[in-house]
């Protein structure tokens, strides 16, 4: 058995992307002391993978705030929280403000100003909007370490792994944390826990644009602990991602506003699916076209569409784009899968849609606080604000308007409240299960069931569902996590045990694919990034529901609320 | 991977706590179509042995976790492809937490320790960044650069090229508020090697950008003081010693130099030998060798003997503007020979003609160094090499000719066809040599370093049972002699280190 090391701060942060990272700035701006807890290196998670572009409202005459809400409630098909798009909307572009402030910089127009004229406008966007960073995610992740840095009261658990959260009565009181270079536990206690752990793209490896580390870790352990889930059903492919050779498969290309005005999409007997304008449509809209006709059996030998870009090369503001995207190395994959002609726009090349991003997560209010007291979710791992659909670039937005709200409300409630300590039985029952990892003399290695699921999510709850699909996905999530209760194999290394990682996240991973495949058994419609083959039809009369997902009393249950589009009201 | 069969990779396993020392395993990998490293790596995870450690995340070239070593070369795992006998080891100079690991946490701590951190703090709304900016933040972190790093390996962390580049980042980012005078020294504590610019995943010029930070640095005074004393003997005296212009001719055999003194070398000669200063002062052996090759190979050369001058790199390193002045005065000087080709035993004057020189005028003739050149005097049969040389011999790349030019074989096909001569190749050769030291004006400021690096090469020769190291460079050899002695003796054993021009006339003195 390890060590087991106490901290006692007054918030603390799970999870060191954009959201979590700002939550520690802002609330150790406040002056409370933060713990800032990353899984790796900081910032080393999908924020580090990013584009890191980022939308604003208004540069364009005729757009504000208030445009942009109405395009996210549109885009999301009417499920969004609306109080969550509200504060997006409003605080945008002063979180453009920010991240620069710490360091990130946006492609500026020849006058050094973020204008108009340098803005982008991405597919269910009206307007020009949306700014370039040159440096992608790797300088959003510098900027954030710089600010992490910069910032007085703040100390960094790296190659920190999440557990469980402390809960006692209706209150979250802390987390237990294993050091995974040594093994040891951390009890960090606190007054506020804010989780910004990020989405579970890596439920659907290799078929997503997510890095390793996405599994789902936020959304596993606040289930445990109680916390409600919303839209757990909703996830977002991007239309747009190599799919073959297998190491590129999945692999991250572009959403929809590449297509530009005159992209097409061809399907595998020759067809032309879509001939124009498939850049103003939603990542939704493309990828259900797409899956049509992949479900109908067109597809190409490596199943997905051809999509041919050569119509675009005579339009200036495409051409610039790729010009801007070759000049960040966006495309080089393409060049490396599919060869020049192709990378030059001249060929048409194989596209796949690709598991991007979770919209679902822990259900929050405005202030990002969940159903349970003192814990917070921001970023990914919470869920309402993007409905059934997000917009491209409305994601990095999030983690940082969402981040600093978090944070201040966080260090708010820290100072109000005494001294938290965590029961002492608690913590020894929590420690215990965890040893009891170690060791284990099973015949799977956790990382095995770890591909099963992945396949089983990939096949079953993937871009198309349906009954059938869902009924057996939701059978083999029971199996497998009985295969990790009782027979898996664990060694005893107490320096980095990979398997003792592997079958704590997929621990996370099977709680992330039981809610999903619940929440899209229980959706019988069509809507955004859901789509049910034996209920192709969106039905607003009887589908404008959220669906909440928590346990209780060791249960999964389950209710499904009218949309706030619907009550006027908060999700 | 052509053809579809299995293949066998070996794989670095090392766990602190247990083993003495890192151990490769072999795996077999099934065929994989395109297959990569990372996923030669994932199917022993997942097949054989889920206690591999190696880190990875984006899979596709964005996040630098998965840089390795491959055959010996940093390389993102991800991106390379996979090859029957491929060796995988940890990233150098970076503690391992397990296998193939290493640790990549506490960044942000040495960023601050190190006062590198952007203060954002002037107008904001309106920004131009000039391009160096736009190329340096496209940085990966993959920490190859470490690795690769022959003053990180010899325990001097100041000049670390990560560092190098998140320092020069803040340089260049107009919206900096703070004056980072304080961030330009450690720009000196690099033996501009370039082994860091050679495999950086992200493609940064790194040389070139610690050339434009060492400017910086010496317009607002803010490098180590030793370096000062260089100045004024190369812009007065003509060298870097402040030594007298005769004192060049004093290494010459006696005959040539009374030749030379009756002006017996015509003005109209077709090759210009340039000696440099190192092999003119300091290293005895390199000139006589040199002009007794030429002696018997006939070739038409001349000398500008006493009238010969410091090319100015030494200047060049230290960024200095008055580099400009001298190498003005050398390019008139060489044209004045009318000479057609010019030949110089030193890597350094070869780098200033052919690299820099060009930036400021037109010497006006074709530029060998004396590798290229002896290689084709043999080549032409002007010159034979009919001695024997029965010792095991290693070269040493310069890091001014091999991964500055690639100009790797020649010295290697000279040195082979010598009778007797048992050639052995470091580990760590060609365009993924370890820097000796002796470079970048390390050794003036900072000899104590460069000796520690120059121990770090010599042990490499050993290490393949060489009995002589041959390079190409004058300041080279001299620092690995240095090397040499800091060995207790009986580890350096008779170890010698010679340049290659004194192997070619020990050969040709046979005949």
């Amino acid at each position: 058995m390890g060590m087991i090391i106490f901290h006692h701060f007054d918030v603390l942060v799970l999870g060191a992307g954009g959201a979590g990272c700002t939550a520690a700035i802002t609330a150790a701006r406040q002056g409370a002391s933060v713990a800032l807890v990353s899984k790796e290196a900081i910032a080393g998670g999908n924020t580090r993978m990013s584009g890191a572009e980022m939308t604003s409202s208004g540069v364009q005459e005729g757009d504000s705030a208030e445009v942009l809400k109405e395009d996210m409630i549109r885009g999301g098909e009417y499920l969004n929280a609306t109080e969550l798009v509200d504060t997006l909307a409003k605080n945008a572009s002063s979180a453009i403000r920010f991240v620069e402030s710490l360091g990130h910089f946006f492609s500026r127009d020849e006058d050094g100003k973020l204008s108009g004229k340098v803005a982008k406008r991405f597919g269910g966007h009206s307007y020009h909007r949306s700014f370039f960073a040159p440096g992608s995610g790797m300088a959003l992740a510098r900027a954030l370490r710089n600010g992490v840095a910069n910032t007085e009261g703040i100390s960094v658990f790296e190659d920190a792994l999440l557990v469980c959260l402390f809960r006692e009565e209706e209150e979250i009181k802390g987390a237990l944390l294993v050091n995974l270079k040594t093994s040891d536990c951390l009890i960090l206690e606190a007054p506020a826990t804010v989780l910004a752990t990020g989405g579970c793209g890596w439920l659907y490896y290799p078929q997503t644009t997510n890095n390793r580390s996405a599994t789902g870790d936020g959304i596993g352990v606040a289930f445990e602990a109680g916390a409600e889930m919303v839209d757990m059903e909703m996830i977002q492919f991007f239309p747009f991602a190599i799919n073959h050779p297998p190491h590129l498969a999945g692999s991250i290309l572009d959403e929809p506003i590449l297509a530009g005005p005159r992209g097409k999409l061809i399907n595998g007997l020759g067809q032309v699916v879509a001939d124009r304008d498939i850049n103003r449509m939603t990542r939704a809209q493309v990828t259900a076209l797409m899956a049509k006709e992949i479900t109908a059996g067109r597809a190409t030998q490596w199943g997905g569409l051809k999509l041919d870009l050569s119509g675009n090369l005579d339009v200036p503001e495409m051409l610039s784009y790729k010009k801007m995207n070759d000049e960040r190395k966006t495309f080089e994959k393409v060049r490396e899968a599919y060869g020049e002609a192709a990378f030059d726009w001249k060929e048409p090349w194989d596209v796949s849609p690709s598991t991007h991003y979770m919209l679902g997560g822990v259900k929050i209010d405005q202030n990002g606080r969940s159903g349970l007291k003192r814990l917070y979710a921001v970023g990914e791992v919470a869920g309402g604000m993007m409905g059934a659909n997000r917009l491209g670039t409305t994601s990095i937005s999030d983690i940082f308007v969402m981040g600093e709200v978090a944070g201040r409300d966080a260090a708010g409630l820290s100072k109000e409240s005494g001294i938290h300590s965590i029961r002492t039985s608690l913590i020894k029952r929590e420690v215990e299960k965890f040893e009891s990892l170690f060791g284990k003399k099973g015949e799977n290695r956790p990382v095995k069931i770890k591909r099963e699921l992945q396949r089983i999510m990939r096949e079953n709850v993937g871009i198309v569902r349906d009954e059938k699909r869902l009924d057996h996905a939701l059978s083999e999530i029971e199996r497998l996590r009985q295969e990790l209760e009782t027979n898996t194999s664990i060694s005893e290394l107490r320096r980095y045990n990979t398997e003792m990682l592997d079958a704590l996240e997929l621990g996370n991973m099977l709680n992330c694919a039981k809610l999903i495949a619940t929440g899209a058994r229980m959706r019988e419609e069509s809507r955004g990034a859901h789509l049910r083959l034996d209920y192709p039809q969106k039905d607003d009369e009887n589908w404008l529901k959220n669906i909440t997902l928590w346990k209780e009393d060791g249960q999964l249950k389950a209710l499904a609320l009218p949309a706030a589009a619907v009550t006027g009201a908060r999700a | 991977m052509n053809k579809r069969e299995d293949c066998h990779i070996k794989v670095s396993r090392y766990d602190p706590d247990e083993d003495q020392a890192p151990a490769l395993k072999e795996y077999r990998v099934p065929y994989i179509e395109q297959g990569t490293v990372l996923e030669a790596l994932l199917h022993i995870y997942e097949e054989v042995d889920s206690t591999l450690l190696f880190h990875y995340g984006c899979r596709s070239g964005i996040c630098g976790k998965c840089a390795v070593r491959i055959n010996g070369k940093t390389a993102l795992a991800c991106k390379t492809p996979l090859e029957d006998g491929m060796v995988v080891q940890p990233l150098d100079n970076l503690p391992v937490i397990r296998d193939l690991a290493v640790d990549r946490a506490g960044l942000l701590d040495t960023l601050r320790e190190k006062e590198i951190l952007l203060s954002p703090g002037k107008e904001t709304e309106k920004v131009l960044q000039p391009p160096e900016y736009f190329n340096l933040i496209r940085c990966i972190e993959c920490l190859s650069c470490l690795s690769n790093c022959p003053v990180v390996g010899a325990g001097e962390e100041e000049g670390a090229p990560l560092f190098g580049v998140k320092a020069a980042e803040l340089c260049y980012d107009a919206r900096d508020s703070k004056d980072r005078t304080n961030l330009l020294k450690a720009f000196y504590t690099c033996t501009t090697c370039g082994a860091c610019t050679e495999f950086c995943s992200s493609e940064i010029d790194l040389q070139g950008i610690i050339g434009a930070m060492r400017k910086r640095a010496f317009a607002a005074g803010a490098f180590p003081g030793p370096l000062l004393k260089l100045e004024a003997p190369v812009l007065n005296m003509g060298n870097i010693y402040g030594a007298t212009g005769e004192d060049r001719t004093a290494v010459f055999p006696r005959e040539i130099r009374e030749r030379f003194e009756k002006g017996a070398y015509g003005e109209t000669a077709e090759t210009l030998l340039f000696m440099g200063c190192v092999p003119s002062y300091l290293d005895m052996r390199i000139v006589p060798s040199l002009l007794q090759i030429l002696e018997s190979a006939k070739v038409d050369y001349t000398l500008l003997g006493k009238e010969e001058k410091c090319c100015g790199f030494p200047l060049y390193l230290m960024g200095a503007e008055s580099f400009e002045t001298q190498a003005r005065k050398v390019i008139g000087r060489i044209r004045d020979t009318g000479a057609r080709e010019l030949v110089t035993p030193c890597a350094g004057c070869y780098k200033a003609f052919k690299r820099v020189y060009p930036l400021f005028g037109d010497p006006g003739v074709e530029v060998y160094h004396t590798v290229q050149y002896l290689n084709k005097l043999i080549d032409k049969k002007h010159l034979k090499l009919k001695g024997e040389l029965r010792k095991r011999v290693t070269y040493h790349d310069p890091c001014d000719l091999g991964r500055g030019f690639g100009i790797f074989e020649e010295p290697r096909g000279i040195l082979k066809g010598i009778k007797g001569l048992e050639y052995r190749e470091m580990k760590r050769n060609r365009r993924n040599v370890r820097c000796c030291g002796g470079g970048g004006d390390v050794q003036v400021h900072n000899p104590e370093l460069a000796v520690a690096m120059a121990v770090q090469r010599v042990r490499d020769a050993l290490e393949v049972g060489a009995e002589i190291i041959v390079s190409g460079c004058a300041a080279c050899k001299d620092n690995l002699k240095k090397g040499v002695r800091a060995l207790p003796k009986q580890e350096r054993g008779k170890l010698k280190v010679m340049d290659i021009t004194e192997i070619v006339a020990k050969t040709t003195v046979a005949e």
